[in-house]
């Protein structure tokens, strides 16, 4: 569906073909949500290839119809609490539409659009507007695109979590029968304590029967105990199994996920995913829903007892219910929302935290330190204020159905004592009737607080079903051709492909790469070499075109298979947390220490670790923080080597290193490229020097291609990118000094 | 003098004094916490300047004495669970010494020292050992050098959390006289139902009232206990009305308290510390203090009034049966002591293990992509794998031992209920107690069970709010940067001359990365940083300014050490432009102010123009309004560092320091930088690093660094004819750069 074309209501539909000619298509038609005074109030702006109508939702007239051609310039700016955009016309003044803050993103990219109408570009908009406002409930999302917490469909996710009990089917079993034996003994003692009044206490005789009567009481007791603890075993066992099936399916799925997965959400959403949420349900699974259960039962058990003993007492005692069932509708709706809002604070305030604090270098280089401090009291003081007020809301909301609820206790006391002065009840009959009362609010106020938890429970289900329920990248043909050798022939077949779809970044692309062949990728920054680089992974599939390996279309072969052929080395290294034998092995589990040794002896990098103390056991720190740049680097080349990939990609693979040890990476990478195809992107050109052909890349496409000499002659993109390149490095054989400043 | 030396028991010493040289001092004394054969048993390793001793602990035999000439080297193994010292003799068998792998970051440490002995290098090890167990107890701690949540001090921190109620005095006590009348309010209806049992209901003079009398009594009794339950339900609503407001204030004071902190920290902190266990004091920890100080300290308070309540009105009614019911709780107190030292363990356990699953995802998503490359998809899930069902095996066998434990205090308890029952029933047939009473007596100890319940978990609360609580209180007591020193020099207009007086450092004191750094850089200056990966260039401009302090000697800007300036000047006054630029998340404009807030729109474009930045923004959708994603995602590096550019020429510094901040752009845009950078640079004093030579042809003079120490420096001209250091660089630097121009 097209996020740019909005459903009209029937009464501007009319108006809009009232104002419209007819062989003109509509582009764009959307609604504001501010008129121009600043009110509320609706506004329409549609956008043909020739005009841009402004209609307003209300009266007849105030249509504005401003040709395509007419306008000079479309601007966009931020107000307090929304923004406006600024349509200049050549002539006359110019037009304003205002809109709030949540869709300011929408309207940012109808701008552009129709900045783009008015150059006579192709009109393009993205495909997909990230969503900060609940669809349903129209409240801050507290992440983008992510799910509101206040629309959790409960039902639903509660039958999905169930699900999860399958494979423990007799242990789930075991766990109800339980419940139910423990009910109805917890429904025992105040019939015993019932009797003891009546029989023994009252008539102040019968000394055996209180023997017998109160071992009946440790008898229940006793059974009360050994069901307890038998069910707290077994369920804390199948809360902690299911918890975990979830957490390693969610992890599993998480990391089949496509790359395009993590770009969208921040690494800190997903691991609390894996953690937070999945413990959530955890306790869900081992303290609400057992306690869910006997609850329900308990409730039921007793009213039914109570019916059975004096209906018309019960009938008092149900009195309220009505009146609570009445404030908490009321009280809950309010508490959901400030929830959310809290919810959102939250996250505005942690993600402040962790930016300013993985930024804490700049911060200081800065010395912002106190403003950063400014700005989090702010965030702080917000989410203090909504924590007040949510703690409150809940604290009005529990003392209120507290107190309606134990209203049925006075009825019973005066009309039970009533009924016992008639002698129509005993005082046995009546303690017990109380008893069962106290005992039936327990549960219920339980219920209250259950709803809460259940939300936040939930909450983190449909978060990590989210994730289960995308698609993962394993998607591929049942029937998806192994590849266990490959020869390393890459073909590019018209391949286009943008992030955006929109937004295309490589425009038809077609290249051919033999076996062994070492490819130079050159071009500006920005230019979609790192993207080709990309596709070739396949962290991205193309959207059009395709792109063959040995003759097959690579959305046919085996994913790990592709994977294993294909070998990187990035600008920056990421080693994990461990020792060195253990990064440079990483590509292939159980390498020998031989091979690793002469993995890091080909990447130059033999010297420095035999150089530790601790040699190839050296631990590397987390992401390899405890070695240089250029240690990190060979490490990286040396996994390479081992990985021993037939395409290898090489993405600015020495532009981080000095001279002397980028001297000796290039020999090293060299010897790794040596029979392999190989793509190499470098700012420096000179890294290039043994490509076998270049690939010039230019607004996407290709520009030039050949070898060195060939794209030389050309005197093209090609050129000039060496001649600059030349004038910057040659200073030096020039001669320092200031006055060799360029213009 | 640094030394290795753990304490040794009295009788090993004086064996180790038979066969040390007596004019030998000890290096290094550490012990081996397993034999030869991987058994547990300790060895002892003993190095003076001379020698290396193994001595085992029992026995006086079995000393291998290796005098340094006899050694070929020393170097570490590691095992399965542990590893060895490998010392290789020249003529003998090599000795090994085994060690668990709570000791292999210290055998790594002597191996060094040995090996630095050895070859009469420096003896320079780190005495600083990652904690990994509690000093006091012994046990794994949850993270490394972190506090042991079973050793806190809880009076002196509960002490500590309190001061934060001392600026709401008046509303904590507000809350307190709440929660005495509400606690009162609570305690007396049993009395009011035991006259309603005695006097209207089964009176034991029965007939001396009339019913009528007896009903209309019946009717003003419930009607007081209606009154008492209307009074304790708004005590309790005043009291949640209070909590919220207080406990949201408290928490957002230790939280903005906290993150000033933190911000004003030196990057020392920082380097040691995962960012995830630092935002986590912020949030979690925080949040746990919260929840002490709501639901801990008031109910602390109301529940032991109830119980005191309770038990007195329990002794005024019956004290023989009080005592008889009172005979469970001594068995609860040994039984909750008992299984709460298990419990904490099991705690404990369980924590590390999260730790450990935590650390591991978060490290394989932030490296998706490498595992992706790599395929080693399945290699990660079964690593989480076996963790994952190691966490939740802990878990449940916690989670198991909670309940068994809640499960028998409840029946110890209920125990109490079959007593009163039992023996007040005694009582009640021999009539010297009233059946009323014998009920009120039954309510109350149903009322005492919901606080003693409590107390039991008290344990719990204290100890994870605690924990909590100590682990930002150490953020709070380690020492800020000098911002505040008020001997500090102002110097708000410096001229930017900089002076290196003999300057030694290391990150870690045993590992020196600068030696006696001399240096004068004039005002206005450009000196370029020259020489390999690792050699100390960019600790050099750290010092500069002063993310970091020297170890020995000084730095002097404008004939003033740094540490004497006020370090807010220093930095206003020092620019930097990284490799990989940090930008914020939001707007273009806000991150090119970022270095002075209240600059106009116009300075900010020209910042931008300097930069060579304001043509590609003027391209984005916004312009400069274009929000930018976290970290600058959305923007090329190019993009990235010309922004940081303008973002350091607006913040207008007097000393600009440039740590490679062109190595990872392309050509074309690299020229665009330079522009900027010669047009910034020139009327300031730069220091710049550039593993690209040709970055530095702005440069005034060069120094060329190696191993820590300067070896070169002078202008381009005079280090080419000196055919030394750098010429090498340069010339390497050539060959590669000239292939392409060779092959034309």
């Amino acid at each position: 569906m097209n996020p740019f074309i909005e459903t009209l209501p029937e009464k501007i539909a009319g108006k809009l073909r009232h104002a419209k000619p007819e062989d003109e298509t509509v582009r764009i038609q959307v609604l504001t949500d501010m008129n121009m005074e600043r009110r509320f109030g609706e506004h329409w702006v549609v956008v043909t290839d020739r005009r841009v109508l402004l209609i307003p939702d209300d009266g007849d007239d105030g249509t504005v119809d401003i040709p395509v051609d007419e306008i000079a310039e479309v601007k966009v700016e931020p107000l307090v609490g929304g923004g406006r955009m600024e349509l200049e016309r050549k002539i006359g003044e110019s037009a304003n539409i205002r809109y709030s803050g949540s869709l300011a993103g929408k309207f940012s990219e109808v701008a552009a659009g129709i900045r783009q109408l008015t150059k006579g570009e192709e009109l393009t908009l993205p495909s997909h507007i990230e969503k900060t406002r609940c669809d349903r409930c129209h409240r801050l999302l507290p992440e983008k695109d992510g799910l509101c917490p206040a629309c959790v469909r409960k039902g639903a996710t509660f039958l999905r979590i169930l699900t999860y009990l399958k494979p423990y089917r007799s242990r789930v079993a075991a766990m109800v029968a339980l419940v139910v034996i423990g009910t109805v003994i917890n429904l025992l003692p105040p019939l015993i304590v019932q009797h003891i009044i009546d029989d023994v206490l009252t008539p102040q005789d019968n000394i055996s029967l209180l023997f017998w009567f109160t071992g009946g009481l440790l008898a229940a007791q006793l059974a009360i105990w050994g069901i307890r603890v038998g069910r707290g075993w077994i369920t804390v066992w199948i809360g902690g199994q299911v918890a975990a099936d979830i957490r390693s399916q969610l992890y599993h799925h998480m990391l089949f996920m496509p790359v395009r997965f993590f770009d969208k959400h921040k690494v800190g959403t997903l691991i609390s995913r894996i953690t937070n949420d999945t413990e959530r349900l955890e306790g869900f699974m081992m303290f609400a829903m057992p306690h869910l259960f006997t609850d329900g039962l308990l409730v039921v058990g007793i009213l039914c007892l109570l019916l059975v003993k004096s209906w018309t007492l019960t009938l008092f005692v149900l009195l309220p219910i009505p009146f609570i069932v009445l404030a908490s509708f009321f009280i809950w709706k309010r508490l959901r929302r400030s929830w959310g809002r809290w919810l959102a604070k939250w996250a505005r305030l942690s993600s402040h935290l962790n930016e300013s604090i993985s930024g804490i270098r700049v911060v200081k280089a800065f010395a912002q330190e106190k403003r950063e401090g400014l700005r989090f009291d702010r965030r702080n003081q917000e989410l203090r204020d909504a924590s007040i007020y949510v703690d409150r809301m809940w604290y009005i909301f529990f003392t209120a159905t507290n107190f309606l609820m134990s209203f049925g206790v006075f009825f019973v006391w005066y009309f039970g004592g009533r009924q016992i002065l008639g002698t129509e009840l005993t005082l046995g009959g009546l303690m017990a009737f109380i008893s069962y009362l106290w005992m039936l609010y327990d549960p219920l106020q339980w219920l209250g607080e259950l709803n809460m938890f259940l939300s936040r429970a939930f909450a983190g289900a449909e978060r990590i079903f989210e994730v289960l329920d995308k698609e993962p990248e394993r998607a591929e043909a049942m029937d998806a051709l192994p590849m266990p050798d490959m020869v390393g022939h890459v073909a590019f077949r018209d391949v286009s492909f943008g992030y955006d779809r929109a937004r295309p970044v490589l425009k038809d692309i077609s290249l051919d790469v033999r076996p062994g062949e070492m490819i130079g990728l050159v071009g500006r920054s920005g230019v979609g070499k790192s993207t080709l680089i990309n596709l070739i992974c396949r962290f991205y599939d193309p959207d059009r075109g395709g792109i063959e390996i040995d003759g097959h279309d690579m959305r046919n072969i085996r994913l790990a298979d592709l994977r294993r052929h294909i070998g990187m080395v990035h600008q920056e290294s990421f080693l994990f947390n461990g020792t060195i034998a253990e990064n440079i092995g990483y590509g292939k589990p159980g390498a020998e220490m031989d091979e690793i040794i002469r993995s890091a002896m080909a990447a130059e990098a033999h010297d420095f670790i035999v150089g530790r103390a601790d040699g190839y056991n050296t631990m590397v720190g987390e992401r390899g923080n405890k070695l240089s740049g250029g240690e990190k680097q060979r490490i990286a080349i040396a996994r390479a080597i081992l990985h021993d990939p037939r395409i290898l990609i090489l993405d600015e693979a020495t532009s981080s290193l000095d001279t002397q040890t980028g001297k000796k990476i290039q020999e090293a990478i060299a010897r790794l490229v040596k029979g392999r195809t190989t793509f190499a992107i470098a700012h420096r050109l000179s890294t290039l020097r043994s490509a076998d052909r270049l690939v010039v890349l230019d607004d996407g496409k290709i520009a030039e291609v050949g070898s060195h000499e060939e794209v030389m002659e050309k005197k093209g993109i090609f050129y000039n990118l060496v001649k600059t390149q030349q004038e910057t490095t040659a200073v030096i054989g020039v001669g320092g000094g200031k006055d060799a400043v360029p213009a | 003098m640094i030394a290795l030396l753990d304490p040794v028991p009295e009788p090993l010493r004086k064996k180790i004094e038979t066969v040390r040289p007596a004019d030998e001092e000890e290096l290094i004394r550490v012990y081996g916490d397993m034999d030869d054969r991987l058994r547990f048993g300790s060895r002892w390793v003993v190095v003076t300047g001379r020698r290396v001793l193994v001595v085992p602990t029992d026995g006086l035999d079995g000393v291998v004495d290796i005098p340094f000439e006899e050694m070929i080297g020393a170097r570490t193994e590691t095992l399965i669970g542990g590893g060895r010292l490998e010392i290789e003799r020249k003529d003998a068998p090599t000795v090994s010494v085994a060690y668990s792998n709570s000791e292999a970051a210290k055998f790594s440490e002597v191996t060094r020292g040995i090996e630095q002995l050895r070859k009469t290098e420096p003896f320079l090890v780190n005495i600083y050992r990652d904690k990994t167990r509690c000093d006091r107890c012994n046990r794994l701690l949850p993270e490394k050098n972190g506090r042991c949540p079973a050793c806190v001090r809880r009076l002196a921190t509960l002490k500590r959390i309190s001061e934060y109620l001392g600026p709401y005095k008046g509303r904590a006590i507000l809350l307190a006289v709440i929660s005495v009348l509400t606690t009162l309010a609570e305690l007396l209806p049993p009395l009011l139902t035991l006259r309603i049992v005695d006097d209207a209901l089964a009176p034991t003079d029965a007939g001396a009232r009339d019913t009528a009398a007896r009903l209309s009594l019946l009717g003003w009794l419930v009607l007081g206990l209606f009154g008492l339950h209307f009074l304790s339900a708004f005590g309790a609503w005043a009291r949640g009305w209070i909590v919220s407001w207080l406990a949201a204030r408290v928490t957002a004071d230790i939280r903005s308290q906290l993150y000033r902190q933190l911000e004003l920290l030196s990057l020392q902190f920082y380097d040691n510390r995962q960012i995830g266990s630092i935002m986590s004091r912020v949030t979690r920890d925080a949040g746990m203090l919260q929840d002490f100080l709501v639901d801990g300290l008031p109910y602390f308070f109301v529940n032991s009034l109830l119980i005191v309540g309770i038990i007195g009105f329990l002794l005024t009614m019956s004290w023989s049966l009080t005592l008889f019911v009172l005979v469970p709780v001594p068995i609860l107190i040994a039984w909750g002591a008992f299984f709460w030292k298990r419990m904490r363990r099991y705690f404990n356990k369980w924590w590390v293990y999260w730790a450990l699953l935590t650390a591991g995802v978060n490290e394989a998503i932030t490296g998706i992509r490498v595992v992706k490359a790599c395929a080693q998809e399945h290699r990660e899930i079964e690593e989480f794998e076996r963790r994952n069902r190691a966490t939740q095996a802990v878990g449940v066998d916690t989670d198991r031992h909670w309940s068994l434990f809640h499960g028998t205090v409840a029946f110890v308890t209920g125990i109490g209920v079959i007593i009163v029952w039992l023996l007040g029933g005694f009582q009640v047939i021999d009539g010297s107690l009233t059946l009323g009473t014998l009920l009120a007596f039954y309510s109350y100890i149903w009322l005492i069970y919901g606080p003693l319940q409590w107390f039991g978990q008290l344990n719990t609360w204290m100890t994870r709010a605690f924990a909590g609580a100590e682990r930002i209180f150490e953020v709070l007591d380690t020492a800020p940067e000098a911002y505040e020193d008020p001997n500090a020099t102002p110097m708000p207009d410096m001229k930017g001359r900089i002076t290196f007086r003999k300057v030694s450092f290391g990150y870690d004191k045993s590992k020196p990365v600068l030696h006696d750094l001399d240096l004068d850089v004039q005002a206005g200056e450009m000196v370029g940083l020259v020489g390999k990966s690792g050699v100390g260039k960019t600790t050099t401009v750290n010092l500069v300014s002063r993310f970091y302090d020297v170890d020995h000697g000084s730095i002097e800007i404008d004939g003033v050490d740094i540490r004497k300036i006020k370090l807010e000047d220093l930095r206003r006054q020092i620019g930097i432009v990284l490799q990989e630029p940090f930008l914020f998340s939001g707007t273009i404009a806000e991150n090119i102010r970022y270095g002075r807030p209240g600059a106009t729109f116009e300075e900010v474009v020209a910042a931008a123009r300097a930069a060579n930045a304001h043509t590609f923004i003027l391209l984005k959708p916004d312009g400069y309004d274009t929000h930018i994603g976290e970290r600058g995602s959305g923007l090329s590096g190019g993009e990235k560092q010309r922004l940081s550019l303008a973002r350091v020429i607006l913040h207008n510094p007097k000393i600009l320091i440039l740590d490679e901040a062109t190595s990872s752009v392309d050509v074309q845009t690299e020229k665009q930088i330079q522009e900027a950078i010669g047009r910034v640079a020139s009327e300031r004093t730069t220091v710049a690093i550039a593993h690209r030579l040709s970055t530095l042809r702005n440069a005034h003079r060069l120094v060329v660094l190696e191993g820590g120490r300067i070896v070169e420096i002078g202008t381009h001209q005079e280090l080419m004819d000196k055919r030394g250091a750098f010429y090498n660089l340069v010339q390497l630097q050539q060959e590669v750069a000239s292939i392409i121009e060779v092959k034309e």
